[in-house]
């Protein structure tokens, strides 16, 4: 059973809700009225919380902020955060993804709607304590590694600053719609010996990987508005703005220079390096608007031939070694 | 679940809302005084009109959240047409006497409606 906190600073809104989710079964839910409530509610339960459902718009504290400081504590880390938002609210939305909401459900509430959305959400907590549970075992069991987990799944790199769960930024691109869409442009960073790594490392090794992979990029591409996640099969796809300046081959040579550097530093000469191809920058096209999602899937599959811009790679990574 | 047990759920959530829907209408009538609060501030250059036109969006905001799932639609969807003007005014800076018209202009609509609505109660 999920364990859910509510948090809305509407009364009204907090009764229809409850009447809703005991309707839907879920009777395990804590209802807060504001942002300082709920994170006493959060540091004061005795069993972490699996869900979140924040209003965005409440006084004092607002949902961007609740979430932040949620996504700050240990037991809210990993949680599935989901806003509730009007229309009035539609702009904070970008901010509530980034602020590392998965989704989001609209006022006035829908049973429907929200009977899916929970649904989602039981999915990914699901799998969440599944792989919570697998990782436990694992630790003590390093053999029974091999072979778990599949290649072309999703990984939530919960503790890697700045990654969203894929999930999320599909949501987000739905939710976007398919005309904001087009202010936006997809490109994804692809580990090119990823499979072979998979084969070979053990599971936790492999995670280890992502991380670094995931923080070296992160950190290229913070100085730019993004959202960025672990598509699964060595794929991370990167959501930015239609006419960011960003050149994938520049990109390409700076991760893996700072991966090289990276791995350098290690005391272990042994250790398995992974190396990045970036895909060129995908943008929707004006007059084909289609499923907002099939913009990732495009970027993943360009990001798996190599690039016309290599030279300019090339000179980077020469510069760098020198 | 069996068809019965899910009609009982059902009935048992109807109940509810009937009472939140109460609860509701209690507390339209504090959201009218907010409103009527609001504006006499303004009014008295007790605060400035930007100040005032967020606590009356405030108060649409809340009802707009609601109001459509009990059963108010329509007055859910007027509320949430008066949030979004009072946006659009901030948005262009127009928070100087003449967009403070048109949000007191809507918001004596918006009243009317609460009144109405008590009077059906």
């Amino acid at each position: 059973m999920m364990r859910i906190l509510a948090v809305d600073d509407d009364p009204v809104f907090r009764e229809i809700l409850e009447s809703y989710m005991d309707r839907l079964g879920y009777p395990d839910v804590t209802y807060a009225m504001s942002g300082p409530e709920a994170l006493k509610s959060i540091q004061a339960a005795p069993q972490p919380f699996d869900c979140f459902l924040c209003d965005i718009e409440m006084p004092g504290m607002n949902g961007i902020e609740l979430v932040r400081n949620i996504r700050s504590t240990e037991s809210g880390k990993r949680a599935p955060v989901v806003m509730i938002t009007s229309m009035g609210d539609r702009d904070s939305v970008d901010g509530a993804f980034q602020a590392g909401a998965i989704d989001y459900l609209s006022k006035p509430l829908d049973i429907n709607q929200l009977r899916g959305r929970l649904s989602a959400v039981e999915r990914i907590v699901r799998e969440s304590r599944r792989f919570e549970s697998m990782k436990a075992m694992l630790r003590d069991h390093d053999a029974i590694e091999q072979g778990m987990r599949d290649f072309d799944e999703p990984v939530a790199l919960n503790d890697v600053d700045g990654v969203m769960h894929y999930v999320a930024v599909k949501n987000y691109l739905e939710t976007v719609g398919r005309l904001r869409m087009m202010n936006h442009a997809a490109m994804c960073i692809h580990i090119r010996n990823a499979e072979k790594l998979f084969g070979l490392m053990t599971r936790t090794a492999f995670m280890d990987m992502l991380g670094d992979v995931a923080e070296t990029a992160h950190g290229e591409l913070q100085t730019m508005h993004h959202m960025f996640a672990y598509a699964g099969s060595g794929d991370f796809v990167v959501l930015l703005p239609r006419l960011a300046a960003i050149d994938p081959g520049e990109l390409e040579a700076l991760i893996n220079v700072a991966l090289e550097q990276f791995y350098d530093q290690l005391d272990e000469p042994d250790v398995m390096r992974p190396v990045v191809t970036c895909g060129p920058v995908v943008r929707p096209a004006l007059l084909q608007l289609g499923d907002p999602a099939s913009m990732l899937e495009k970027a993943r599959s360009l990001a798996q031939f190599p690039l016309p811009h290599k030279t300019q790679a090339k000179s980077i990574l020469q510069t760098a070694r020198a | 679940m069996t068809q019965a047990q899910m009609e009982d759920l059902d009935q048992i959530m109807a109940q509810r809302l009937a009472k939140t829907r109460d609860l509701f209408l209690k507390v339209l009538a504090e959201r009218d005084r907010e409103i009527v609060e609001a504006r006499r501030k303004v009014e008295q250059d007790e605060a400035p009109i930007d100040l005032g036109m967020a606590e009356i969006r405030s108060v649409y905001h809340r009802i707009a959240g609601s109001a459509g799932s009990l059963g108010f639609a329509d007055f859910g969807d007027l509320a949430s047409t008066f949030e979004a003007t009072i946006d659009s005014l901030r948005e262009a800076r127009r928070t100087d006497p003449t967009g403070w018209a048109a949000v007191v202009r809507d918001s004596e609509i918006f009243r009317a409606r609460i009144a109405q609505l008590l009077q059906n109660r």
